[in-house]
């Protein structure tokens, strides 16, 4: 299954779309090799899932490494659009403590 | 789909008696999981065996085709091959099955369920053979007394889930989450290892079924 991460707004953040139905064990290599040399290219992220029906602890474990990666280099990831399962997901391993998670990419900017 | 030459079923074998076409099918038969570089050595074997005190001037040729693109689904199973896709089949499979049923889950009870699945299945394509491909998978989904059940099995080494320790949830750590996620998306979770065949079994009912809920065994 096809996956992609496109620039959809530039300015202090960058915010990157993911553009998949499903971030999983089936793709994700594919996902970290899209984003990865897009977090070259700021300090600041927000990544918008609102493509994102369905991910699994691996397309977690990505988000975690993106996560790391920038912060290593003193700047900031949000997330923002996350679906209702997406959500169920990130609440039932806390991960909702570890990220921060807004409703739009504009509310995420905004902070 | 396997061509062979009748040097294989010619063989004769310890035993003194010629394999024989159904001698043959039969030992295939038990042989069918294996990834086919396996199954190629495993045939190779046989022409040792039945080689021994006998000349080797019959001829022997073997070519194993596997087709991994079709999945079977049959009454209350699918069978397919652990595969790029299949994990997505199989929650299909799976969300099919409980929306289908009567049995009144939510749709956040069946995400979890889809969770559960996900995470055990991803296990079986990830660690049944050190990531080889080629795997087959067996799932089946059936409704027993309320509670949804599933089954997967599938041939590899030994993975006892509940023998994986709890996960780090600081975000320190980018793995690890995979057992506990399915810990917490269904009621109770069985494995046993049967012959090389690990044996998983996902069960899960509805909230206020009033059916007390188990945990691992």
């Amino acid at each position: 299954m096809a996956i992609s991460v496109e620039i959809v707004h530039s300015g202090r953040a960058l915010v990157l779309k993911v553009q998949a139905d499903s971030l999983e064990t089936d793709n994700v290599a594919a996902f970290r090799a899209a984003i990865t040399p897009l977090l070259d290219k700021s300090a600041h992220f927000v990544i918008d899932l609102s493509d994102v029906e369905f991910m699994d602890s691996t397309g977690l474990g990505s988000m975690l490494s993106c996560l790391r990666i920038v912060k290593s280099k003193g700047g900031t990831l949000r997330l923002c659009s996350l679906t209702s399962e997406v959500k169920q997901l990130f609440e039932m391993v806390m991960m909702d403590r570890v990220f921060e998670i807004f409703d739009t990419p504009e509310e995420a900017l905004a902070k | 789909m396997l061509f062979y030459s009748d040097g294989v079923t010619d063989l004769k074998l310890s035993n003194g008696k010629r394999l024989g076409m159904n001698g043959f099918a039969d030992w295939v038969e038990s042989r069918a999981h294996l990834p086919l570089d396996e199954f190629l050595s495993e045939v190779e074997a046989l022409r040792m065996e039945g080689l021994t005190g006998l000349s080797a001037g019959d001829d022997f040729t073997c070519v194993a085709i596997r087709y991994r693109g079709a999945e079977i689904v049959k009454d209350g199973y699918l069978l397919l091959w652990a595969d790029s896709g299949s994990l997505r089949k199989v929650r299909n499979y799976v969300k099919s099955s409980a929306r289908e049923s009567s049995i009144g889950f939510t749709d956040p009870e069946i995400n979890e369920l889809l969770l559960a699945v996900q995470e055990a299945a991803s296990n079986a394509v990830r660690h049944a053979r050190a990531g080889q491909k080629g795997i087959p998978i067996k799932v089946s989904a059936e409704i027993k007394n309320g509670t949804f059940i599933f089954e997967l099995r599938y041939p590899g080494s030994p993975f006892d889930f509940s023998s994986v320790p709890e996960p780090v949830l600081d975000g320190t750590k980018e793995g690890g989450f995979g057992i506990s996620i399915i810990k917490k998306c269904v009621d109770d979770v069985a494995y046993v290892y049967q012959g090389d065949h690990n044996l998983v079994t996902l069960k899960k009912r509805p909230k206020g079924s009033g059916i007390e809920n188990g945990n691992i065994s």
